[in-house]
């Protein structure tokens, strides 16, 4: 009864939260790679809450209700190694260790894994209208309770020292929320496998459901999450070959930049690699600095180049760059080949609303 | 009782152990040599876990039989290390590739394994001893041929499929590099070793599906061998991790006006200054911007085009910049690019402090005899 009743909770937020991504697709930008994977992480979440309330139900026989709980037991492995290490890849980027938590999971999910099919691990205890799983491996309990011990550990180390990566602070802010009812769902998981306590079983669904509602709450309310999760974007130049700025705009004040305002370092800085733009091979396309990074996007064609100055490069930004010098150089062709005499850049001014199309995600909350 | 077998076994481990203990601390003491620290450790960590580790426990479960217990423990102890050697062997081969840029996914799945290895070898039934003899009633030396070891379901699936992993992994990188590579001949040693070491690994395989003791006997032996020619390649040749993974193409010397104090072209081994000159504009000129747009002490640490990464290094306090052109930036090509400038600075010292002032006449000539100091530096990349 409980367990039908936590199960058509979770359905019903999962089903909203699909429901509304989908009617709001065009809002959210996510690298295909990293949509796999959170779909991967979503259905092992899924099997893991309904294998979990529904192996505690005598309706079952005690073999298929256990085999429904090494399901769950595998899930729950599966989906919050796969949360800590999205989590930990995306705040701890530029790391020299950034591999080494995600090993660590791995390592002593291996070990859980491999003793869980140990025969006998469990003495299946039926209790009024429950099922109750009691651990004859300690081996297995114990590796299972590091498991989770580390997850929250990496976690928290990981969040506090990344909290500064976070391009939108406000972002930031609902992930401690989040990481709490994580950190929290996580102990009384916990105690529940240890003490076998039905209030902590019931506790732990209940947080687990708060946390997941709070999880879509926080994809509604932020359709830039998987955008801007750490990158930020800080200027968008555009020149042509001849070394003239046509368009610039910063990202922090949201506003035009004024040519005026521009000093001659630039111009002279310009009219030096554009002088290189008919040379392929040595085309800038990318720098990297400590926390930094420019962009080079280059139109041999018509003759200019976008300059993006953003935190990190990634696939979502050069996708967006690429999709706006495409509709730059449709817009603005016939403008492009005719730039000679008295230049009128007033003419890109048009670049705004495309800033405002294609690169809308990154306008962050300080 | 075969006492040849035995004598030739306890001879063999005596030797790699000693092997063993001798090459692991000249590599750690010479580490600097092997590219990177980085490098320099693992290698040690690579010798010392199976000349010395691997090959004790090994010796310990096949050899002397002290109880069934104790003897399948030390057999397990092998088993780890052997694990953990092939893990760190592998990483070695990933750094021929490409150093420090390793593709994640085999060493999560290894990872994975040793995880799930660790997990089986901690239940009572993953390995059982058979002894073909009377159990005897205290310590003593056995025929290596009377001791057998069965591994259980779990665990022989798990040792064969991690090293079906690893031999594809180790043949993959050097057939990789072997295709990749301009001077094949350079890259067929890695090619060789690949398909020696995984002789030995193939004759655990065939042990473990067979349990025959005499693919256990022939898989120490080779693999033995092998680490003989692997220790001396570590100690003979502790470059060729060097040379392997990148190329340089040239090094530039700018002043911090733009002026180009000095080229070396690693191609033709010359001082040119004709090819080079397109990257002092795009340094300028990049500089100029960012130096207007962003806080000036975040200065540009590599430069990416499509064919190759500039990598520079300031030198803010004598006034010029360090620029390297290679195929990749990595550890080791910053090591020496931070030598050189040293080397630079101090032997140049008093036309470096007049040039300070942007004013002043720069001779680039008073520079012109910077070949040798290239050469002896970057020697392994003529």
């Amino acid at each position: 009864m409980i367990a039908s009743l936590f199960i058509s909770f979770f359905v019903i937020i999962f089903v909203f939260g699909i429901v509304y991504v989908l009617l709001n697709r065009r809002k959210y930008e996510v690298e295909v790679g990293f949509l796999i994977i959170f779909i991967i992480y979503f259905i092992n979440e899924i099997t893991y809450f309904i294998s979990f309330n529904l192996s505690a139900e005598n309706f079952f026989n005690i073999p298929l209700a256990l085999i429904i709980w090494y399901i769950s037991i595998i899930t729950r492995h599966f989906s919050v190694g796969m949360f800590a290490i999205i989590h930990n890849f995306e705040l701890n980027k530029d790391s020299r260790v950034r591999f080494l938590p995600v090993l660590i999971y791995i390592f002593i999910g291996g070990i859980s894994l491999s003793l869980l099919f140990v025969p006998d691990s469990f003495t299946v205890i039926q209790k009024d209208f429950e099922y109750f799983y009691l651990f004859n491996n300690i081996g297995l309990l114990t590796s299972i309770i590091l498991f989770n011990f580390c997850i929250v550990l990496f976690s928290w180390i990981i969040q506090i020292k990344g909290y500064h990566k976070f391009a939108d602070k406000k972002l930031g802010k609902f992930y401690y929320i989040f990481m709490l009812l994580f950190s929290l769902n996580i102990f009384l998981y916990s105690l529940y496998l240890i003490t076998l306590n039905i209030y902590f079983n019931l506790l732990h669904s209940i947080v687990y459901l708060i946390g997941i509602g709070y999880f879509v709450f926080i994809i509604i309310k932020k359709p830039n999450l998987f955008a801007v999760f750490t990158n930020k974007i800080y200027d968008l130049i555009i020149f042509h070959k001849s070394g003239i700025l046509l368009y610039s705009f910063n990202f922090q004040t949201r506003e035009e930049v004024d040519e005026s305002l521009l000093k001659g370092s630039i111009l002279i800085g310009i009219s030096h690699i554009l002088a290189n733009l008919s040379n392929l091979e040595a085309q800038v396309t990318h720098i990297k600095m400590k926390d930094r990074a420019v962009v080079f996007n280059f139109n041999t064609q018509l003759g200019y180049a976008a300059l993006l100055i953003a935190k990190h490069r990634n696939k979502i930004l050069e996708k967006s760059i690429d999709n706006f010098m495409n509709e730059f150089s449709t817009i603005n062709k016939d403008s492009l080949k005719n730039l000679t005499g008295l230049i009128d850049v007033s003419t890109f001014k048009n670049a705004k609303g495309l800033i405002n199309q294609y690169f809308s995600h990154f306008f962050t909350e300080k | 009782m075969n006492y040849i077998t035995l004598l030739s076994l306890i001879i063999g481990y005596f030797f790699i152990f000693s092997l063993g203990l001798v090459v692991t601390i000249h590599i750690f003491r010479n580490r600097k040599n092997y590219g990177t620290p980085l490098i320099g450790v693992l290698t040690a960590a690579t010798v010392f876990s199976l000349g010395v580790i691997h090959a004790t426990f090994y010796i310990l479960s096949v050899v002397f039989f002290i109880s069934e217990q104790i003897n399948i423990l030390f057999l397990k102890f092998s088993i780890l290390a052997w694990f953990i050697s092939l893990i760190i062997t592998s990483l070695l081969f990933s750094f021929f590739r490409e150093y420090k840029k390793i593709k994640p996914f085999p060493f999560i799945f290894y990872t994975l394994l040793l995880g799930l290895l660790i997990g089986g070898l901690l239940t009572s039934d993953s390995i059982a001893l058979n002894l073909s003899t009377s159990l005897p009633s205290s310590i003593i030396f056995i025929d290596p041929s009377l001791i057998n070891y069965y591994f259980n379901i779990v665990i022989g699936t798990i040792t064969i499929g991690f090293q079906i992993l690893i031999i594809s992994h180790y043949l993959y990188i050097a057939i990789i590099i072997n295709i990749r590579s301009k001077k094949k001949e350079e890259t067929l040693p890695i090619l060789l070793n690949a398909i020696i070491f995984s002789i030995p690994i193939t004759l655990n395989i065939l042990y473990i599906l067979f349990q025959q003791t005499l693919f256990r006997e022939l898989f120490i032996v080779v693999l033995w061998i092998a680490y003989i020619g692997l220790s001396i390649m570590f100690v003979k040749k502790p470059d060729m991790f060097f040379v392997i993974p990148n190329r340089i193409y040239s090094i530039n010397i700018y002043h911090k006006s733009g002026i180009q104090l000095y080229s070396y072209n690693f191609e033709n081994q010359s001082d040119s200054n004709t090819a080079s000159t397109i990257w002092s504009n795009i340094l300028i000129g990049l500089n100029h911007i960012l130096s207007e747009f962003l806080d000036k002490k975040d200065k540009i640490n590599v430069i990416q085009t499509k064919e190759a990464d500039i990598v520079v290094k300031y030198e803010e306090d004598s006034g010029y910049a360090l620029i390297v052109i290679t195929n990749r930036k990595n550890s080791i090509v910053e090591d020496l690019m931070k030598n050189f400038s040293n080397e630079f600075k101090l032997k140049y010292k008093n036309e470096l402090s007049e040039i300070l002032d942007i004013n002043k006449i720069i001779n680039v000539s008073e520079f012109s005899d910077l070949k040798d100091l290239i050469e002896k530096i970057f020697q392994l990349y003529l």
